[in-house]
């Protein structure tokens, strides 16, 4: 994946030729979606405005058929952080800050759920423990050090627990 | 690791979905990993590789990044080798690792593969110990578009053209069935908002899947495993199917062929229901 900088020259390496589109498993359900359009819509500053970006699968099939390697699926990620910041997407605070509470409390996103699973793993010396003192003080700094808590909790409007 | 079959010591990454939701994959891989004669470690603390918040747009590359090199420095302990499970995992991971100008910055030696790499590597190795006949089975194999597409994996394609999943099953003699979305996404990183506009996507895959008479679906991502159980058993409960397609980790596969046990090891007791499990079996034995 590119950084912002490199991603800026991508839309025009597009030459329109709807090869992603062909191939994409989301256009196929519904023809809302386009990756071809995506790409024309970041050619004229305008992919952020489109909330189809929210269906891309971000498979990268698009890319690998791309003729000339754009990074579709990257632009539309950046075009989703971009409308994050701006809290253009409040469904993502609904659907998704369990998963960023989640990270910053205990460091995974998925839970045992089953007394059965929490006894394979019992039985299997699975039991990793999950991030405990002082390493989850140490996770903090690094996290701090790189803006990420703040990004994480900006972003996702979580307040500081 | 990759392309040799050296004696040596790895770190096992076992990632949230498959160490807490289908742990049969992770003591699969530990199994398999000494069979190759590999000493395997596991980190001291598990930390999520934070890949599902990226593909939503929460976090950047640089991110997930920064938590790869705190998961292999502090949780880990630097080794030479890291070996996940999960596409997700490896894309992270593998991308992070493999940012040279960063592993000069914080020092880090470590090489990333992918469970079924080992396993394609050391393929005809463990064969040889197979216990379990497999020539009855139909596998339909699903390697995963983080492995196929982004990052392209080291065996994306094999010496006779085979992928990676295939010239697993194939190793084991089992039966490979082609279906025509072989190469189309499961469907799992659908945002959940947009469920109802794309739900015909894993749907479409698993008709597919249904179509080609495969008894078992054989991947290599616990994401993917878990988008396949999910939907086919909501499939079962609106009575659309009369039975599930048993999913299996290409760890867990293996793991059965050599004769390990599929519930205290491969854990298929907390992925597969009762009769589509007692039915496997019956393939499997008879």
């Amino acid at each position: 994946m590119a950084t912002i900088d490199k991603l800026s020259s991508e839309p025009n390496k597009c030459i329109q030729c709807g090869a992603c589109t062909s191939a994409c498993a989301v256009s196929r359900a519904t023809k809302r979606f386009n990756p071809r359009l995506l790409i024309y819509a970041a050619k004229k500053g305008l992919i952020t405005e489109s909330e189809d970006i929210w269906l891309c699968l971000n498979c990268h099939i698009c890319e690998a058929r791309c003729p000339n390697s754009v990074k579709i699926s990257d632009l539309i990620l950046e075009a989703r952080r971009k409308v994050l910041e701006r809290h253009g997407e409040d469904r993502v605070l609904e659907f998704y800050s369990s998963f960023v509470r989640a990270l910053l409390n205990s460091g995974v996103i998925a839970f045992v759920t089953s007394s059965r699973v929490e006894d394979f793993k019992s039985e299997s010396g699975l039991n990793i423990p999950m991030l405990a003192e002082p390493l989850k003080s140490e996770l903090h700094e690094f996290l701090k050090k790189m803006n990420l808590e703040v990004r994480l909790r900006e972003v996702m409007g979580i307040e500081r627990e | 690791m990759r392309g040799s079959n050296r004696i040596k010591e790895v770190v096992l990454y076992p990632g949230c979905v498959s160490l807490n939701k289908y742990p049969g994959i992770v003591k699969s891989s530990i199994e398999l990993l000494k069979l190759l004669n590999v000493n395997v470690k596991l980190p001291t603390s598990l930390l999520c590789c934070s890949r599902p918040l990226e593909r939503i747009g929460i976090i950047g590359e640089e991110h997930t990044s920064a938590l790869a090199y705190f998961n292999v420095t502090k949780l880990m302990g630097n080794p030479d080798e890291v070996v996940v499970v999960c596409n997700g995992c490896y894309l992270a991971l593998r991308r992070a690792l493999e940012a040279n100008e960063l592993r000069k910055d914080v020092g880090l030696k470590a090489a990333c593969s992918h469970i079924a790499e080992l396993i394609w590597h050391g393929r005809r190795i463990l064969a040889e110990k197979a216990k379990v006949k497999m020539d009855k089975l139909k596998v339909a194999v699903h390697v995963g578009c983080h492995y196929l597409f982004y990052p392209h994996g080291d065996i994306v394609k094999g010496e006779d053209g085979e992928d990676v999943l295939e010239g697993i099953a194939l190793a084991f003699n089992a039966n490979v069935v082609d279906y025509e979305e072989r190469r189309t996404c499961c469907g799992g990183t659908i945002v959940k908002w947009f469920r109802d506009v794309t739900s015909s996507i894993p749907r479409r895959k698993l008709e597919s899947i249904m179509e080609s008479g495969a008894h078992v679906i054989l991947t290599m991502c616990p994401y993917c495993l878990r988008t396949f159980n999910r939907v086919q058993q909501r499939l079962k409960k609106l009575k659309e199917i009369k039975r599930i397609v048993p999913t299996l980790h290409v760890s867990q596969f293996v793991a059965i062929a050599l004769g390990l046990d599929p519930l205290k090891v491969a854990g298929l007791h907390l992925q597969v229901p009762a009769q589509e499990l007692e039915d496997l079996r019956r393939l499997l034995s008879s």
